[in-house]
């Protein structure tokens, strides 16, 4: 957070290597060319143009598709921790406007966020190309950037989490309640599978998805403007406009939880890395 | 000009830490405050500083009062045990950060402030890497670079080898001579009889006596 430069390098050198390898990995057109939109939904769950299910192999690739998101909320996280208890006493004894040294650690945190995302997104895209001839198209360059949104507000919020639960239980402990929550969520998608067989109504199991945050990371479970063909192989009809209305409402609520946190003196004297005698 | 505290009480999840602490203590001279470890000295600088609110009791500096008039001490430096400084960052670089938000001196002084505890302000070597004495040498240069008025050390001298205890004891000295006021808590008899004018006992959260030097 304080050390642009190095943070910056991090996010290059990370965006680099995940991205390449993530298209390696789950990026596969079924012939010799790819539209960009099609390698976009590849990068959330999608496989060749079908939308992803709710089968356990494609929700375990989908877990190995977040890894490298789950890595950066580790590196972001840890970093903002470590930068919360060195302001406790360090900075604060200086700069008495807390809620001010806080919004500013913030924008610096999701211009990371942003700098990484578009990182990630430009990797993907360059180490397809020597294999695949990529179709641009403007709904894929939109969807492009539909997913840089998105994922950008779901690391961002993921790291002040992580960095919240840290003042509670330590940078590690509070990292690995975060993947649990992660995984659970992503795991209860599974009882899709199981309400499909029985029957439920189609609008349950919307509902089902939509209280879900991570079904709304799934790209090809949206439809509607401004995507057009892009999303028509949906497969269950979440609004892309109430995905990025719900991920900045929670990150709004997230990041007014860590300015009440930031405010007061007594949580952020007892952090975990001050012992107190 | 003072530093006073007027029956200062707090307490964390119903266990008491500070209770009323009546303390009054002047420029140009060394308070030492001595105790157990969990004897509430490291709490007592929270609260002195003004990072920690306290439940009752009031905190007046040049007559003025803590967390009503401001919400930290205007002029402090304060070393406090385990508070670490940004480990990916060298020692001029971390200083340089901590300088940056009052804006009240420069590399220069910053640079002096480093060889004064003994560090080379060119050193390579991020705080990471540092030892624990180089550390605690780092924590105690930002604590005196700004030439603070009123200067808290929680145990200034730990993990420090012989020729740098004798160092900090020295540049304690010239911060009294200087005109500041320094409250130091440690557990070394040898500090408290060599530095400080005033000692102060504390166990359980009070202070359970006073000793004045001559």
């Amino acid at each position: 957070m304080v050390d642009r430069w190095q943070t910056k390098r991090m996010m290059i050198l990370f965006g680099v290597i995940s991205g390449g390898l993530v298209s390696l990995a789950f990026v596969r057109p079924y012939e010799k060319e790819i539209a960009l939109a099609e390698l976009v939904l590849q990068l959330s769950g999608a496989r060749g143009a079908f939308a992803m299910g709710c089968t356990l192999p494609d929700l375990v690739r989908f877990m190995l598709r977040m890894v490298p998101n789950m890595l950066v909320v580790m590196m972001l996280g840890s970093q903002l921790y470590r930068h919360f208890c060195t302001a406790s006493v360090y900075v604060f004894s200086r700069y008495p406007n807390r809620l001010q040294w806080y919004l500013k650690s913030l924008a610096s945190l999701f211009a990371n966020v942003c700098f990484f995302e578009l990182i990630f997104v430009t990797s993907t895209v360059l180490a397809a190309m020597p294999r695949y001839r990529i179709l641009f198209s403007k709904s894929g360059v939109l969807l492009l950037g539909f997913h840089a949104l998105i994922y950008t507000a779901w690391i961002f919020g993921w790291v002040l989490m992580t960095n919240l639960f840290a003042i509670r239980l330590g940078s590690s402990r509070s990292f690995m309640a975060m993947m649990t929550a992660q995984a659970v969520c992503t795991a209860t998608l599974a009882f899709v599978r199981i309400f499909e067989r029985n029957g439920m109504s189609a609008e349950f199991i919307k509902l089902f998805i939509e209280i879900n945050p991570v079904a709304h990371t799934v790209l090809s479970w949206h439809q509607g403007a401004p995507f057009g063909e892009a999303l028509a192989h949906s497969r269950y009809d979440l609004s892309p406009l109430a995905t990025i209305m719900l991920l900045i409402i929670l990150d709004i609520v997230i990041v007014l939880a860590g300015a009440a946190v930031a405010g007061r003196y007594d949580l952020l004297s007892e952090n975990r890395e001050t012992e107190e005698d | 000009m003072s530093l006073i505290a007027e029956g200062v009480t707090k307490s964390i999840k119903g266990k008491i830490i500070l209770q009323n602490i009546d303390l009054n203590m002047q420029r140009g001279a060394v308070y030492g405050f001595c105790g157990r470890n969990g004897s509430g000295k490291t709490m007592l600088f929270r609260a002195l500083s003004g990072l920690m609110r306290i439940d009752s009791g009031r905190i007046l500096w040049k007559e003025k009062e803590l967390h009503k008039d401001f919400s930290v001490l205007p002029s402090l430096g304060i070393v406090l045990e385990h508070a670490g400084l940004y480990p990916n960052m060298t020692g001029l670089k971390n200083l340089s950060y901590l300088g940056g938000l009052k804006k009240i001196v420069g590399e220069e002084e910053i640079c002096e402030a480093l060889c004064r505890v003994g560090l080379d302000p060119y050193d390579k070597r991020v705080y990471g890497k540092y030892s624990m004495g180089m550390k605690q040498r780092l924590a105690v240069a930002q604590a005196i670079m700004e030439h603070p008025e009123v200067i808290m050390l929680d145990e200034p001298t730990n993990g420090l080898d012989e020729a740098g205890v004798q160092e900090i004891r020295t540049i304690i000295g010239q911060e009294r001579e200087r005109g500041a006021l320094i409250l130091l808590a440690s557990h070394s008899k040898e500090d408290m009889d060599m530095l400080a004018d005033h000692v102060y006992r504390m166990s359980d959260g009070c202070l359970i006596g006073e000793e004045e030097k001559q």
